[in-house]
């Protein structure tokens, strides 16, 4: 075979060295390539050149696959071929003529803007406001395919007509839906185990930097926890239906069916489909990483036949949720100060004339009110823009996305021109994707997908060259409103413009944020992967294969240039005027010369991470006699990656092997059976002890396609499910292998240089041989019901009962002389966890100008401690368990006897006194809280310590999400909550300030014995000047963390189709959104957002935004 | 077709096969087998059992040397009720926060966290492990593996005495515990069985020639000597026989033996009290020079009197427990009045205050004077032991400020370094502490003072105190006459056994202040079931009122102060929590005691916690 011979036939051909291959043309006419044939192909010669090189790219790869097999065993030649010119040609020459009609509804009435394109061509066009069309030229045997959101499409065959008018129908919610599920798609009234997913339309009104936010609230079953709001460092916790282990706690998440981490940085606009895996029917695949739960993110493949080009501009403004920390005005602090140091014995430190002084504002420097927040904290902007093509012919299609976020800090810096760099956190991300599908021959498609990111962070290096943002907003915490600042002015005896701290922090934020330098982080990512799906129906009916390899890799580098700077330390003192006597207020600086100041220092560090997946499945899907459906899927995956950092063992490469089988036989859609099975292995099991199995089961009973049910009106849709098996979780925390002894030589360091050259052994660990995977036992039941074809409820109960959970042995005593960390952990630990989802949603289009959609979603978990190794505490602790029986993170404190004299507080020292109670430690005063004695000792101490409210990850939440569009106009909102969910809150912004900061709004009405006498509100203990007997874990201090969020809302108007037509352009659409609006919660102080577990990170932004979407 | 079948299963079969990319890649991990296959690796195992070596003198902004602040020669003063010595104070210690295992370390103060109790266990089994192997171990030299030997069994004697001291009698431990070790044998021994066991350790580590006397290389420093061995010897029995620890049976009669073979062994080997003034221009007395000094290693050393330094030699002493004219950061541990008293006059010999009944009221404000002993009241620091005047800053002695000119120190109220209790840099005794002061250092200019664990004059002290007991006053007499002789001090005389024990415990805290000893002195000095009350309750300084040139000498509780407008008290002092009889043996952390009494089936706790 040459070249010329290719371009004569037009066919390209793929040849194996196999006995006896005699390339003639006969070759060709084989049953498969007839069939090929007879397909209408529109393809040009010139993307036949493209593919020739793809081809050549094709046969080289699986030549060599085969290569050695054909050696062995005897094969015969086959034969690819790309379609033939001279059938295009064949079409043009027939004649064509002009068809149009009308397009309406059911109701009637006309329908605007449907798409009604030439089946197999880029020809179509848009009908008009009356829902007519009119297209000119086509061929007699075309199709027509009649397209509109909302509805069925449809496809009529013109069959020499010239008048067609068509009524579409409304589509059904959840009958002809497919869900993503583990390494396929299945029809959504197939299914069997439990499976929430949504798609990108909801995804894209929340206008969140980050992919994760926009996903709250509108999954049942997803947990998700924003621990600050710092960009590209938002620290989000993934959980579904809550946890089970005490180990790796996070599921699975797979991009595109590749497992990968880059969750918070795609681009919304890339997403088709998030679905959550949540049973273990739909898990067990995943076999022994599977047991969290898994969530599949789809994107965006070229779908349309006429190329849509999709262009996306935002503006938005972002802030915080909390807009000030609620501190108090200067004047107050120093009338508050002096009511704590009055609590506790000692004499004022602001006098009389001093509080108003701060009140007047008479000398704003020496007697400042200094809000730090609103000095320090601005909103800035948030600008994204986005453009998109998709498009495609039957031969190519073709999706491709470039992204741009910008994300701008949210303080006070000084500019560039005065510091000679930008030290503003802020962030620019630069996303693109291509999702190619090609189709080869009749049974080949290949489908290649290239995508990435770049991501450039930058941020002030803050103290000790850390970049930990936190010392900022510690900071403004600890800066007192009485504090001059942020610089110094002249007059003081000090340089001005140099930076003020207070005597006890010596890290003031507007140095943090000024004067440290700067870290600028790029990080790139780039992910490929080609994949090919081989239509194997010539073997037999409904057998497919697919092959896909991806590689994705990752560098980081940090640039970090650091210096520091002098502080001047302020201090406001009395002292006698010489000449009066009289004492005054006297404002001195010292300046604080360690750190010395540096200049700046440059250092950088980079990496470079992979991660290398392949898999082969094989797919089978057959109904027979119209009744019986079967499918089969068996796939082979192997993954190796590396680590982006750490050190010794988790330096090594990850790997991962595995084989996953599926089998799902449904009867007359009536009856549903299915088998799902996940044998795998992890090398962190000793080799015999390696692989593992993890079959199961589920069942599904449709009783709407029942012949008794087919009469009524009323239920639509009435499926019930149920699912039970069990999948594993590998992932042990930080640590590797730890079926091996781990000893090692140190580097130096040891204790006498005479003795093994200076050197002694780590003993870092101790092996234990029979280490395994944890496995979850899972079981769900599910129920789904549509009524009306309108309201469709899901509702669903799981049992999970996680066992051989790998735990630190608690009851080996520090004795036996190995640290606890290096005695080899067990797999004992065994936690239960229960809980439901409830969904409900309502769609209804009333007329051709109003619809709406309405859901929501009520979730709830309950995880128990069934064992965990805990030795238990003597009878005369008040609880002998303190996690066994309880659930995972249960808070832990003294009870308030809320019933007391005081109500809760204590009133006079004769009443602490007459207690007959004795207190360990520092003592209480009058207005510390009375705690109950629940041990009965008479003694209040760590034995009376009880259960208080709930654990850090919520037990329930809950989403309703809202949309409706009214002729041009759109409207949605998302309001999102947790519940039942607590921490333990100290340190600052929640204590009164024991050696700096400031107070918070509910310390002005601390216990006071005026106060109480007074009968007045009382919403604080007794302030004080340091830790004090209230301030420990109790019910004031364990707070509840529950909230409910109006997360997003948006409004949106789309141009009338008349008039986007005269403009040139297919829609526009202009909306402006917001994230994270309002938040109403039960913290009692406000200075924190209540997602926040790290109160002194960067708080959670709230953003408001301006888009307009237009498709050309 | 099949074949086609046939490539895409095999194809599939591929991408599965190949167990073994599931194998670890090498990474330089050893197995413990490994580790003595080697002479390197195998003695690199017996530097691990000096891992996190105590290194005595903890000390920083905010924590102390405890067991100095928990008795009754000094008090730590911050004001600050999260300091740990304030703490203990207010009695804030429980078995969930057990302020003096995390404070007591001894370790650098970089890890704070993982308590005495770990520490001491961790390196009891690196030496069991290492005993247990050492026989078979691959190692050269013959003399190389008997003296690696008898330092482990010195070094398991050392950790079990310091174990047993804090927490009383454990079990006795000799070999690895493995991983299926059945707790339900596990029980606390008897303390002199742990004793015994000790001693037993001490024995066959001192009978092995090529284990060393003293340590005369330097990059052999701080390595475990036969002299360490003796030392521990003779502190554990005599604990071993003291009240707290006895069980009620008598053991003088083998402390004497021991104490004495110790003490002999010792001074057979070279050792011996530091005897000179190699300075005189800036030290008035050996014992200050040496206190002052930092361990030389060499065959002829200068100092031969330490047995065992500590391995810090720390020169924070000036910042953390400094004076006022040296801008120190907080005076640290200020001496008490008590501590003050028991220094006798050096012209009689004689105790100050009357030994058996010291005050005359339970506050100790009316001392109980000795009469015969020429100490006047109203010029209370003239005259005194010399070892006072190398321990104790005191209004009116005389040191470099931070310019370098030589000062007096005034702590009377209002005076350069005067007392104030409200502030952290002022004495809240009328005492600064002295011992550990080089008389040239500035805070800028710091010098290094090695920090003693043991040394010669305590093992005459344990003698004397055992020979004593025992019946034989004439030994103990002469051995405590030796400490007295160095220090400049008449020899005494004491008619009978119980005279001579309240000097020999006198002597002991005169001797030892500031070394940390008296913590547990006291302590074993104490039956099980009696208090601290009358040592560690209630403490007393010396407020001093300047009129004109005279000097006003008040006693006073410690933590009041004088108001000389109103002249009264201010009735803030507030005695110590932490002296009741709970406090005389640590806790087990309580999640220590809980995983021991599930796993055992038996009660570990010590009493009251």
């Amino acid at each position: 075979m040459n070249e010329e011979f290719i371009k004569k036939t037009g066919r390209y051909w793929l040849y194996l060295p196999c006995r006896s291959v005699e390339l003639t043309k006969m070759n060709v006419v084989n049953p498969l390539n007839d069939k090929f044939m007879k397909k209408n192909r529109t393809c040009g010669l010139s993307d036949d050149i493209g593919l020739l090189k793809m081809i050549k790219l094709i046969r080289f790869t699986i030549f060599i696959l085969l290569l050695s097999l054909s050696q062995t065993f005897a094969i015969n030649p086959f034969l690819i071929s790309s379609s033939k010119p001279e059938i295009i040609k064949e079409a043009v020459t027939q004649a064509q003529k002009a068809v149009s009609g009308k397009v309406t509804d059911s109701s009637g009435a006309p329908l605007t803007g449907v798409t009604v394109v030439i089946k197999g061509t880029t020809i179509g066009i848009i009908t008009d406001s009356d829902g007519k069309y009119s297209l000119s030229n086509v061929p007699p045997g075309a199709i027509l395919v009649f397209s509109f959101v909302g509805m069925k499409a449809q496809e009529v065959v013109v069959a020499g007509k010239t008048n067609l008018s068509v009524v579409l129908e409304e589509e059904t919610v959840g009958v002809d839906e497919v869900v993503i599920v583990a390494y396929g798609t299945q029809k959504k009234v197939t299914v069997t185990g439990a499976v929430s997913s949504l798609v990108a339309k909801e995804l894209k009104q929340s206008p969140s930097a980050n992919f994760v936010g926009a996903m709250a609230g509108r999954l049942p079953g997803l947990i998700t926890v924003q621990n600050s709001g710092q960009p590209g460092a938002e620290g989000i916790n993934i959980y579904l239906r809550g946890v089970s282990t005490t180990n790796g706690q996070n599921p699975l998440i797979l991009i595109d069916g590749v497992p990968r981490d880059n969750i918070t940085t795609i681009d919304p606009n890339e997403v088709a489909s998030v679905s959550i895996l949540k049973d273990a029917s739909s898990t067990a695949v995943f076999g022994v990483r599977g047991a969290n739960g898994v969530i599949l993110i789809t994107t965006k493949r070229g779908t349309t036949e006429t190329p849509q080009i999709n262009v996306t501009a935002e503006y938005g403004l972002q802030d915080f949720t909390r807009r000030n920390f609620q501190g108090v005005d200067s004047w107050d602090f120093a009338r508050l100060r002096n009511e704590a140091l009055a609590n506790n014995g000692l004499p004022p430190e602001f006098s009389p004339e001093s509080i108003e002084k701060y009140k007047s504002g008479v000398d704003r420097f020496m007697y400042p009110n200094t809000n730090w927040f609103k000095l320090l904290v601005r909103p800035s902007p948030l600008t994204r823009y986005n453009v998109n093509v998709s498009g495609g012919t039957d031969r190519v299609k073709y999706f491709m996305n470039a992204g741009f976020t910008h994300q701008g800090g949210m303080f006070n810096t000084e500019p560039k021109s005065k510091l000679g760099y930008d030290p503003q956190f802020k962030m620019d991300r630069y996303n693109f994707r291509t999702n190619l599908d090609i189709n080869i021959n009749s049974w080949i498609k290949s489908s290649v997908n290239l995508a990435g990111y770049i991501e450039k962070t930058n941020a002030p290096n803050s103290q000790d060259n850390s970049g930990n943002p936190d010392w900022i907003v510690t900071g403004i915490f600890r800066s007192p409103p009485t504090m001059p600042g942020p610089l110094t002015i002249d007059g003081y005896g000090v340089p001005a413009g140099e930076v003020i701290s207070s005597p006890i922090n010596d890290v003031p934020s507007y140095g943090q944020l000024n004067r440290t330098g700067f870290r600028n982080t790029e990080s790139s990512n780039l992910q490929s992967s080609v994949a090919f799906d081989f239509d194997l129906s010539s073997i037999t009916k409904g057998l497919t294969s697919k092959a896909m390899v991806s590689f994705d890799s990752r560098s980081n580098s940090i640039t970090k240039a650091y210096h520091n700077y002098i502080r001047y330390r302020y201090s406001l003192i009395q002292v006698a005027d010489p000449v009066t006597g009289e004492m005054k207020d006297q404002l001195t600086f010292t300046p604080n010369t360690t750190p010395q100041f540096y200049p700046l220092q440059l250092s950088k560090t980079t990496s470079f991470t992979y991660a290398i997946n392949m898999q082969w499945a094989i797919n089978y899907a057959r109904t027979f006699n119209n009744k019986h459906q079967v499918t089969g899927m068996i796939l082979a995956q192997r993954d190796n990656n590396e680590a982006v950092s750490g050190s010794s063992d988790l330096l090594l490469p990850y790997n991962v092997l595995g084989v996953a089988a599926r089998a799902t036989y449904g009867y007359d859609n009536r009856y549903l059976l299915e088998f799902n099975a996940g044998y795998n292995g992890s090398e962190q099991f000793q080799r015999d002890r390696r692989f593992g199995f993890f079959p199961a089961a589920s069942l599904g009973w449709v009783i709407s396609n029942e012949q008794f049910m087919k009469a009524q009106k009323i239920v639509t849709n009435l499926k019930l499910r149920a699912s039970y098996g069990k999948v594993g979780n590998d992932e042990l925390g930080d640590a590797r292998f730890l079926y091996l002894d781990n000893l090692s030589v140190s580097s130096g360091g040891g204790f006498s240089p005479s003795l093994g050259i200076g050197k002694y052994i780590n003993e870092n660990l101790i092996g234990n041989p029979m280490i395994t995977w944890e496995t979850a036992y899972k079981q769900n039941y599910g129920l789904e019901m549509t009524l009306f074809k309108d309201l469709t409820f899901t509702g669903d109960l799981f049992f999970e009962d996680r066992k051989d959970i790998l735990i630190t042995r608690a009851t080996v005593p520090a004795l036996q002389g190995l640290p606890l960390g290096t005695v080899p952990k067990a797999n004992m630990g065994e936690v239960t966890n229960k809980g439901f989802e409830l969904e409900l949603v309502y769609k209804k289009r009333v007329n051709k100008d109003l619809s709406f959609f309405v859901s929501g979603n009520y979730n709830f978990n309950q995880n128990t401690v069934k064992n965990i190794d805990e030795p238990p505490y003597d009878d005369t602790y008040a609880y002998q368990y303190q996690r066994t029986g309880y659930s995972l993170s249960q808070q832990w404190g003294k009870k308030i006897d809320w019933e007391s004299l005081g109500k809760g507080y204590y009133t006079s020292k004769e009443e602490i006194n007459n207690s007959g109670l004795t207190f360990t430690g520092v003592q209480p005063r009058p207005g510390d809280f009375v705690y109950k004695d629940l041990n009965g000792d008479k003694i209040i101490d760590v034995k009376d310590n009880a259960p208080i409210e709930y654990g850090i990850v919520p037990r329930v939440t809950y989403g309703v999400n809202l949309s409706v569009s009214y002729k041009g106009f759109d409207f949605s909102a998302l309001i999102q909550g947790v519940a039942q969910t607590s921490r333990y809150y100290s340190s600052y912004g929640i204590n009164e300030p024991f050696f700096d900061g400031n107070f918070s709004e509910y310390h002005r009405t601390a216990w006071t014995i005026e106060r109480y006498e007074a009968g007045e509100k009382i919403t604080y203990p007794a302030l004080s000047t340091v830790a004090s007997y209230s301030t420990t874990q109790n019910d004031f201090f364990i707070m509840d963390r529950s909230y409910t969020r109006l997360k997003n809302a948006e409004i949106g108007y789309t141009l009338p189709q008349h008039l986007s037509k005269r403009i040139g352009i297919r829609k526009m659409r202009v909306y402006t959104n917001g994230q994270n609006i309002f938040l109403w919660d039960k913290l009692l102080t406000k200075n924190y957002d209540p997602e926040q577990s790290n109160a002194l990170s960067i708080p959670i932004l709230r953003v408001f935004n301006l888009g307009v979407n237009i498709v050309f | 077709m099949k074949n086609k079948l046939l490539i895409i299963l095999l194809a599939f079969c591929g991408v599965t096969s190949c167990q073994n990319v599931l194998d670890i890649a090498p990474s330089g991990r050893m197995s413990l087998d490994e580790i003595f296959t080697d002479d390197a690796t195998t003695s690199a195992y017996l530097n691990s059992c000096y891992l996190n070596f105590p290194k005595w003198a903890n000390f920083n902004s905010t924590s102390t040397n405890m067991r100095i602040a928990l008795t009754d020669d000094a008090w730590d003063w911050y004001g600050n009720p999260a300091v740990p010595s304030n703490k203990m104070y207010i009695g804030s210690a429980t078995s969930t926060n057990p302020i003096l295992e995390n404070e007591d370390n001894r370790n650098d103060n970089t890890d704070d966290v993982m308590g005495f109790w770990n520490k001491c266990w961790q390196n009891i089994r690196r030496c069991n492990v290492f005993l247990s192997r050492v026989a078979t171990a691959k190692v050269t030299l013959e003399s190389d593996r008997n003296r690696w030997t008898a330092e482990a069994k010195a070094l398991r004697a050392f950790y079990n005495f310091e174990l047993i001291i804090r927490y009383g009698g454990m079990p006795i431990v000799t070999s690895p515990l493995g991983l299926d070790y059945d707790y339900k044998q596990l029980k606390r021994e008897s303390f002199k069985a742990c004793v015994d066991n000790i001693i037993k350790d001490c024995n066959e580590a001192l009978a092995t020639p090529e284990f060393p006397w003293r340590i005369s290389a330097g990059n052999e420093a701080y390595r475990f000597t036969k002299a360490i061995a003796a030392a521990i010897k003779s502190s554990a029995i005599l604990f071993a026989a003291s009240d707290l620890w006895n069980g009620g049976q008598n053991h003088w009669a083998e402390a004497e033996t021991n104490t004495k073979k110790s003490l002999d062994d010792c001074l057979a080997n070279g050792y011996e009290l530091y005897n000179k003034v190699n300075n005189p221009s800036i030290f008035q007395s050996a014992y200050q020079e040496y206190f002052c000094s930092v361990t030389d290693w060499s065959a002829t050393p200068v100092d031969k009197e330490t047995i065992l330094a500590s391995t810090y030699a720390n020169n924070d002493w000036i910042q953390f427990h400094g004076l006022p004219i040296q801008v120190a950061y907080k005076s640290g541990l200020c001496p008490s009045q008590e501590l003050v008293d028991a220094y006798g006059m050096q012209a009689s010999g004689q105790p100050i205050l009357k030994l058996d009944k010291p005050y005359l009221d339970e506050a100790h404000l009316q001392p109980n004077y000795n009469p015969g002993s020429g100490y006047n009241p109203v010029n209370p620091y003239v005259g005194r032991d010399p070892r006072f005047y190398a321990t104790i800053y005191y209004n009116g002695a005389r040191r470099k400020n931070s310019a370098g000119v030589l000062t007096d120190i005034q702590t009377y109220y209002g005076g350069n370094c005067g007392i104030n209790v409200n502030v952290r840099a002022r004495t809240i005794t009328g005492y600064y502490s002295k011992k550990y002061d080089h008389p040239s250092a500035t805070i800028s200019a710091r010098i290094a003072a090695t920090y003693r664990i043991m040394r010669l004059a305590e093992l005459y002290l344990n003698y004397a105190e055992a020979a004593n007991e025992n019946g034989n006053l004439a030994g103990a007499i002469a051995a405590v006459n030796v400490v007295r002789t160095r220090a400049g001090m008449p020899n005494i005389n004491p008619a009978s056994k119980d005279e001579a024990r309240l000097l020999i415990h006198n002597e002991r805290r005169v001797e030892l202040a500031y070394e940390e000893n008296r913590y547990f002195d006291l302590r074993r000095w104490t039956k099980p079931d009696a208090d601290l009350s009358a040592t560690d309750r209630y403490l007393t300084g010396m407020w001093i009122i300047k009129t004109g040139n005279a000097l006003d000498y008040k006693r006073f509780s410690i933590g009041d102060s004088w108001n000389t407008a109103t002249g009264s008290w201010s009735n803030t002092a507030t005695p110590r929590a932490c002296y009741t009889n709970k406090y005389l043996i640590w806790p087990i952390q309580l999640v220590e005691s809980r995983r021991l009494e599930a796993a055992s089936g038996k009660k570990w706790q010590n009493p009251g916690w």
